[in-house]
């Protein structure tokens, strides 16, 4: 039974290098057996009220709302920053 | 509403704050859509300031605001600010007000890994915005961000682009930052004074043994302001209450009409009794007859069915009472009838400012014609000369101009001889001054009276013995003559 996992990344549409923070976020996922991952983009400038009520400041913000609530903040660059962020989120 | 008192070279647009006195020190508010730098030490009242800015904006002038807390968590600052009762609550749900909680959560941990912005504020702020059509915006306080965030490369970036964000709405913003030191820099992330246009410093010095907040506005673009350290109070009625250093006004709008200091022989001595709105200061050591002329100053009010209004700080209003009774006077009669109150209480209990508030608070409500203090030197234990200084002038100038006679006393610290330094200190903004000594004549005590001064009229210069029964002050007919050194508390034959 593979483990389902809710992920939200807030990023902003006035800022256009979130792309490749989406990609490696996708691939690190990927590298981890047993989680279902789904993934929901919020762009901060059309949905104020979703940042509002997820209390965001900073862009981009990837957050788990499940218990334990956990959230990484900033751009990933490479693979080794996704994989060290995914585990964090996750376990 | 008090409207600007001085008209500016640059018509900048300003706003009224709505904060009592406030407006008056920056001659008519903020200028509208600029952003104003609140700097404090922890304690100094900037969250205050903010949160009136924002309450009395809705209240008084029906300006929305949007408030940004990044210290406290939104629920609480409008729990804490209930005891002001400012019901942020009741205002947020009518649409009036809008809380962004940007505070550090407990709830989630949170890691940072790479480059950000703060574009999720920034949409916050722009959907608040939309939502109210706010004039007014506060962040309270800027401090928290480097904390939360730590790159303060990127912070003070994007708070560049926030506060720039703000102006091109045309909304006037309110940022607070927290200082270390009440004396010293400003900034303390390298920013404040950068993105502000007006830079206001709160500051809660512990002088002598006493708490005294000002405020004082260090830099204000594009118009004058009043300088220096202006104190404030903070009350559980009103908040923040700016009480400026107002400046001796020297124009006399004296009638000239007098009035009876409630002693016959006093009113001759005087040329035909104190001008009306006058500060006569009396001054003696302790035992020499001070509240006994108080209480004739009462006297003489009540006579002519003025209200008087007796604020002591040396004795409780039983012993007042019993004081008076037994120099003839009957204050319990003048309560009775309505013309006298009394407020009697410990000068310790309260800083200077909070005394200039009470005092003007209880004369808009008696609205007396006299007013009798004893004694200042009661006010001036535990503060340092200037405040006390700033105190007696602004006291005396709302006297004035409320033209109500005010009679002080001032004891002098020596039996013997002249040392009072509250008397230097206040002898210039006083109309008239009288001293009570005693002097020794040839191996004798006497009391004696003299008038030192009297502005703007005739009066006796010589120096009177007088004696005190159960009919109050004699002032006894005889003149010391041939004798000189009396008010240094030992007369010589000459």
């Amino acid at each position: 039974m593979e483990e389902k996992i809710n992920l939200k990344i807030f990023v902003s549409g006035g800022n256009l290098n979130y792309s490749r923070t989406i990609e490696l976020l996708k691939e690190a996922l990927s590298q981890r057996p047993g989680f279902v991952c789904d993934i929901e983009i919020i762009d901060v400038r059309k949905f104020p009220q979703k940042a509002e009520h997820a209390r965001i400041l900073a862009t981009p913000t990837i957050l788990k709302e499940a218990l334990p609530e956990r959230r990484i903040i900033g751009n990933l660059t490479n693979i080794e920053s996704a994989l060290k962020a995914v585990d964090y989120l996750i376990y | 509403m008090k409207k600007a008192t001085k008209e500016n070279t640059f018509s900048i647009e300003k706003m009224q704050t709505g904060i009592p006195g406030f407006d008056e020190i920056c001659y008519g508010g903020l200028a509208v859509g600029k952003t104003t730098l609140v700097s404090g030490t922890a304690g100094s009242g900037k969250t205050i300031l903010a949160c009136q800015f924002i309450y009395k904006g809705v209240e008084e002038f029906n300006e929305r605001g949007v408030f940004i807390s990044f210290e406290e968590k939104a629920l609480d600052l409008k729990k804490n600010m209930l005891q002001f009762r400012w019901d942020f609550e009741a205002m947020e749900k009518n649409k009036k007000v809008y809380f962004i909680d940007a505070s550090i959560s407990a709830d989630h941990s949170t890691q940072i890994v790479g480059s950000y912005d703060l574009e999720g504020l920034l949409s916050r702020i722009e959907g608040a915005i939309t939502a109210i059509k706010p004039r007014r915006v506060v962040l309270d306080s800027i401090g928290s961000l480097f904390y939360q965030f730590q790159d303060s490369t990127i912070i003070r970036n994007e708070l560049f682009k926030l506060v720039s964000f703000l102006n091109s709405k045309g909304v006037t913003t309110v940022i607070t930052s927290e200082r270390l030191q009440d004396y010293g820099n400003v900034s303390r992330f390298g920013v404040e004074e950068y993105i502000a246009d007006h830079v206001i410093i709160l500051r809660n010095i512990l002088e002598k043994d006493k708490r005294r907040r000002t405020l004082e506005i260090l830099k204000y673009r594009g118009s004058d302001h009043k300088r220096g350290e202006q104190p404030f109070i903070i009350n559980a009625d009103q908040g923040i209450v700016v009480m400026p250093v107002s400046t001796l006004e020297l124009k006399q709008k004296s009638s000239g009409k007098r009035v009876s200091s409630g002693n016959a022989r006093l009113d001759d001595m005087c040329g035909g009794g104190f001008f009306r709105d006058s500060v006569i200061l009396v001054s003696g050591a302790t035992g020499t007859g001070k509240t006994l002329m108080v209480a004739e100053f009462i006297r003489g009010g009540f006579k002519n069915n003025e209200k008087v209004m007796l604020l002591a700080f040396e004795e409780s209003e039983e012993q007042m009472i019993r004081n008076a009774t037994g120099w003839g006077v009957d204050l319990v009669e003048m309560k009775k009838k309505g013309l006298l109150m009394i407020s009697a209480e410990y000068p310790e209990t309260n800083g200077m400012e909070d005394h200039l508030y009470r005092i003007k608070q209880l004369v808009e409500e008696f609205k007396p014609n006299r007013i009798a203090i004893d004694s200042l030197s009661a006010i001036e234990r535990g503060s340092s000369t200037d405040s006390f200084r700033a105190f007696i002038i602004a006291l005396t100038s709302f006297l004035k101009k409320k033209e109500i006679t005010s009679f002080l006393t001032s004891t002098s610290s020596k039996i013997f001889g002249e040392n009072s330094v509250t008397q230097a200190h206040i002898s210039t903004i006083t109309d008239s001054i009288i001293l009570l000594r005693y002097t020794e004549v040839m191996g004798k005590i006497y009391r004696v009276i003299t008038i030192l001064k009297m502005r703007g009229s005739a009066h006796d210069k010589d120096i009177f013995e007088f004696t005190i029964d159960e009919n109050g002050m004699n002032i006894q007919n005889v003149v010391f003559r041939n004798v000189s050194g009396i008010l240094g508390g030992t007369a010589k034959s000459s």
